[in-house]
């Protein structure tokens, strides 16, 4: 599967070491070391994103540990699951992708993990 | 531990190339493309592809008669320049079982598989000799560049070529009964089975099978793998013997319910009562001991949940393991109105899998999500469990000995337990050519592309 570039772009300017595979059909893209809402532990963590449905989700994201924060993703319903040969972690959360641009699912992801508290 | 393997469309393939006439030359040759799947202390090299040398790269040479030119040589550098893939040159010896090279392929062939293996180290390269179901390779592994590790091939497919470790038994014709001469113990043991082939009781023993799940499935495939001469195993299961899993996982006392037992540890017991010295290696969670797993020949899937069965089949078509899945639930249609439903399905790496074959959807993954996944408590009862891993164990016996000669190497079974009825899914009819959710070229370590 291919991702129209404009939205790769998107991407490649916030984040650096962006790569591609797929597995069962299915393309996910690889975010190394991503920085985290503040209030993360850990801070950095390499990141998966599934940017089709998976799951009963329309997207994923998921991390390569359980991270503690004081988001409202608190529910780590994926733990440990086997994507490309490597365990992953994600929340339940629905992202509100409307627009469906890959910044902006990755961006409705990362609500998940944002203090509400300011 | 090194293993090379290859499918078995793939070898049929390279061998109707390799058996073709040529012009002038007395033998053809060929190359295939490697991708390797790497653990700490496991290397599978799996082969992905076959590349046939036109006639007209082929040249005249008087020393040994005909060799390939320099334009077959770099095609197969390109390849791995490019495609980031490991190249072996290939040749058939014809026959049957583990072929030895010649003098003159040993004398000729180990520096043109140093040329490729220097084009990239990261991939794995050398030189292998095919018989008619297996073959015989000497390959450098990714990282070493200077040794080059002997390894029968073995064959994925219908009938499976599984073949031990060739360490030892250099240059020496392969052969079952040399292995395991020794190993007469159980010839008596097994007379009566001695109708699935002259070597079927040592195929069994070199065999290792996962097993992923000990429950009502689980516990039953193990023991009568075990009885079928099965030694070598994988178990992976967290859970502890519970006094609701006594109508139905064999093998399980009261006793254990009492000591809290580990399910994998009763499982154990019941493999060592049956075979001396066995091989088994227990696990709590596959997605924690996958160097294990990726060792086996035949993996057996027996989880609740139909995202497990995802994640362990693609685990399996990334290391070119057969997947057996078996699996049952009972519905409820009425107020007193219930039917036992299952499954039992082969999926064999380049065939048809669970998502060709709709058992797979996203409905039921989407479904199960909504559910967190929650399987416990449903009903289950030990007879159609036993169904059902009484023709998977039969599945597996004819995927290992091809006593059948049927050569059925993508299934998928339902069952209806009203009437004790196990059918052909009809859907499986009208998959027909390779299986588009994981290509052949995904197999091994993953392939990630920058962006």
């Amino acid at each position: 599967m291919s991702f129209p570039g404009d939205e790769i772009d998107e991407l490649t300017s916030c984040f650096a070491g962006l790569s591609t595979a797929s597995e069962g059909g299915t393309a996910f893209i690889l975010i190394p070391a991503m920085n985290l809402p503040a209030g993360c532990d850990p801070k950095t963590a390499d990141a998966l994103l599934c940017p089709t449905p998976r799951d009963g989700y329309p997207s994923r994201l998921f991390f390569s540990a359980k991270i503690s924060h004081q988001g409202p993703g608190q529910n780590w319903n994926a733990a440990g699951v086997v994507i490309l040969s490597r365990q992953w972690w994600a929340v339940s959360w629905k992202a509100q992708d409307s627009n469906k641009r890959l910044s902006a699912i990755l961006a409705s992801h990362l609500e998940a993990f944002r203090s509400c508290k300011k | 531990m090194q293993k090379v393997k290859i499918q078995k469309p793939l070898l049929d393939e390279a061998l109707a190339d390799l058996h073709r006439p040529h012009p002038f030359a007395a033998e053809r040759v060929g190359f295939f493309s490697t991708k390797c799947s790497s653990a700490e202390n496991t290397t599978l090299v799996h082969i992905v592809a076959y590349h046939s040398v036109p006639d007209e790269q082929y040249l005249r040479d008087p020393s040994v008669g005909v060799r390939i030119g320099p334009a077959a040589i770099t095609d197969a550098m390109a390849r791995t320049a490019v495609h980031k893939v490991g190249q072996v040159h290939v040749h058939s010896h014809g026959g049957v079982g583990v072929p030895s090279p010649s003098g003159v392929d040993s004398a000729e062939l180990p520096p043109l598989s140093r040329s490729l293996h220097n084009v990239d180290h990261g991939q794995a390269s050398g030189w292998a000799v095919l018989s008619g179901n297996t073959g015989w390779s000497s390959i450098a592994l990714p990282g070493n560049s200077e040794v080059e590790t002997e390894s029968a091939i073995s064959v994925v497919g219908y009938p499976m070529t599984i073949v031990p470790p060739i360490a030892g038994r250099r240059r020496r014709r392969w052969s079952w009964r040399r292995l395991f001469g020794k190993w007469n113990t159980s010839v008596h043991r097994f007379d009566r089975q001695s109708f699935l082939g002259p070597d079927s009781d040592m195929i069994f023993a070199s065999l290792r099978v996962g097993i992923v799940g000990l429950g009502g499935g689980g516990s039953h495939m193990a023991q009568q793998l075990a009885h079928l001469g099965i030694k070598n195993f994988v178990l992976c299961d967290y859970d502890i013997i519970s006094e609701t899993n006594l109508n139905r996982t064999v093998s399980a006392t009261q006793a254990d319910v009492r000591r809290k037992k580990l399910k994998t540890a009763i499982v154990e017991r019941t493999i060592r009562a049956l075979h001396d010295n066995p091989d088994v290696v227990t696990i709590e969670r596959w997605e924690t001991g996958e160097e294990q797993l990726m060792r086996c020949d035949i993996v057996v899937g027996c989880v609740d949940t139909f995202g497990g069965r995802r994640d362990l089949e693609a685990f399996c078509r990334r290391h070119l393991i057969p997947y057996v899945d078996v699996g049952m639930d009972v519905q409820q249609l009425g107020e007193q109105d219930y039917e036992i439903i299952g499954q039992l399905i082969l999926s064999m790496p380049g065939k048809a899998c669970m998502h060709c074959m709709n058992f797979l959807t996203d409905e039921v993954l989407a479904e199960e999500a909504r559910r967190y996944g929650a399987a416990g408590g449903r009903p289950q009862v030990v007879w159609s469990n036993g169904v059902l891993c009484s023709a998977a164990v039969g599945i597996i016996a004819d995927l290992a000995t091809g006593w059948s000669r049927i050569g059925r190497d993508s299934i998928c079974l339902n069952f209806r337990g009203s009437n004790l009825s196990l059918s052909d899914d009809p859907r499986l009819r009208y998959l027909l050519g390779p299986c588009p959710h994981y290509p052949l070229s995904e197999a091994g370590d993953p392939n990630w592309a920058p962006l």
